[in-house]
């Protein structure tokens, strides 16, 4: 019986870490979908503290991944094709290209 | 017999990556197959030269590296094919098949005005997440994250060798891509695989299919569905 009640609230903790996460990942979205103009340094780092906020709540291993891209020099100039999770909100911040990039890959436009 | 130019720059991690999954899923079902015969370009497609000679003796072209809507480029990102800047004998009656950022914007388009049979690439940035530690480097189809991203496309290209039609390959590939968005737990993650499934695209026939090149047809597609090993 105990070990039941221990399963639905570590059950229940995954959920919630589950709803945080996906919370937070919502409110990324939803300030790229309102900050379109790349150019905007206010409206970049607004973007860039929520991706933050996103990250820390994700586990450790999950922040050490790495974005890997396939453009040609054409297309992203002054982007690095591999860049680490961790420096996603520092990118976005200095680089408008970027951040025009990743958002088209988060909003879709 | 059909014969298949696969294109494999390896010299940054994005490329080492693709490159090595169609060394190790694409590759050997070519060589093993003997009603097929391919032609691999490693290194060596830096120059356009043996890309282009390569090209106009294969039924199928299969190619990864960097690209924008107008260019797919080789090794060291030297343009391989350009919008309205090859012979169209390069294309014509081809089945063509890139893993590649926006290829399918322009260039593939234009391919198939040109007489290419079939294309599929993708209109936007083509991303993925990896782990990239220096085991993954040296092995990167063992990169569990790489292989949520990198998968799908290797099970459209073998539904290609296995000789299903370019429609069916598009099927496999979208279906692919619904399978590991709907297990993916990572909210970030889940966005990216929708991005790149959404930027798949399919042109010319749709009933295209690589000619007599399923002699032994394998059932089921590929053995390795995303996520295992």
């Amino acid at each position: 019986m105990s070990s039941h009640t221990e399963d639905n609230k570590e059950q229940n903790e995954k959920e919630g870490v589950k709803s945080e996460r996906e919370e937070k990942w919502e409110k990324v979205k939803e300030k790229m979908r309102k900050h379109s103009n790349p150019l905007d340094l206010a409206h970049r780092s607004e973007v860039a503290q929520a991706y933050k906020e996103y990250l820390e709540s994700l586990p450790s291993h999950l922040q050490q991944l790495w974005l890997l891209i396939l453009p040609s020099k054409r297309t992203l100039s002054g982007v690095p094709y591999v860049i680490p999770r961790k420096k996603i909100p520092e990118l976005m911040r200095k680089n408008p290209e970027f951040y025009k990039k990743y958002r088209e890959m988060v909003v879709g436009e | 017999m059909p014969v298949i130019t696969l294109c494999l720059p390896s010299f940054d991690p994005p490329t080492r990556y693709m490159s090595s999954f169609l060394k190790r899923y694409i590759l050997p079902r070519i060589i093993t197959d003997l009603s097929l015969r391919s032609i691999a370009l490693y290194r060596c497609v830096d120059q356009r030269m043996p890309f282009q000679f390569s090209t106009r003796y294969s039924n199928v072209i299969i190619g990864t590296g960097h690209g924008d809507n107008a260019t797919l480029t080789g090794q060291f990102m030297n343009v391989l094919w350009e919008t309205g800047n090859y012979d169209p004998a390069e294309c014509e009656g081809k089945i063509i098949k890139f893993i590649s950022c926006e290829t399918g914007a322009e260039l593939g388009p234009d391919l198939i005005r040109n007489g290419a049979r079939a294309f599929q690439g993708y209109t936007k940035i083509f991303a993925f997440y990896a782990e990239l530690n220096l085991r993954h480097l040296l092995l990167p189809w063992l990169d569990s994250t790489a292989r949520k991203f990198l998968m799908p496309p290797i099970e459209s290209t073998m539904a290609l060798l296995d000789g299903k039609t370019n429609e069916e390959a598009y099927d496999i590939e979208i279906r692919a891509w619904q399978h590991q968005i709907d297990t993916e737990d990572d909210p970030e993650i889940k966005t990216i695989l929708e991005h790149n499934r959404n930027s798949l695209v399919m042109m010319g026939d749709p009933d295209a299919r690589i000619p007599s090149g399923n002699a032994h047809s394998r059932q089921g597609g590929c053995p390795c569905r995303a996520g295992t090993r």
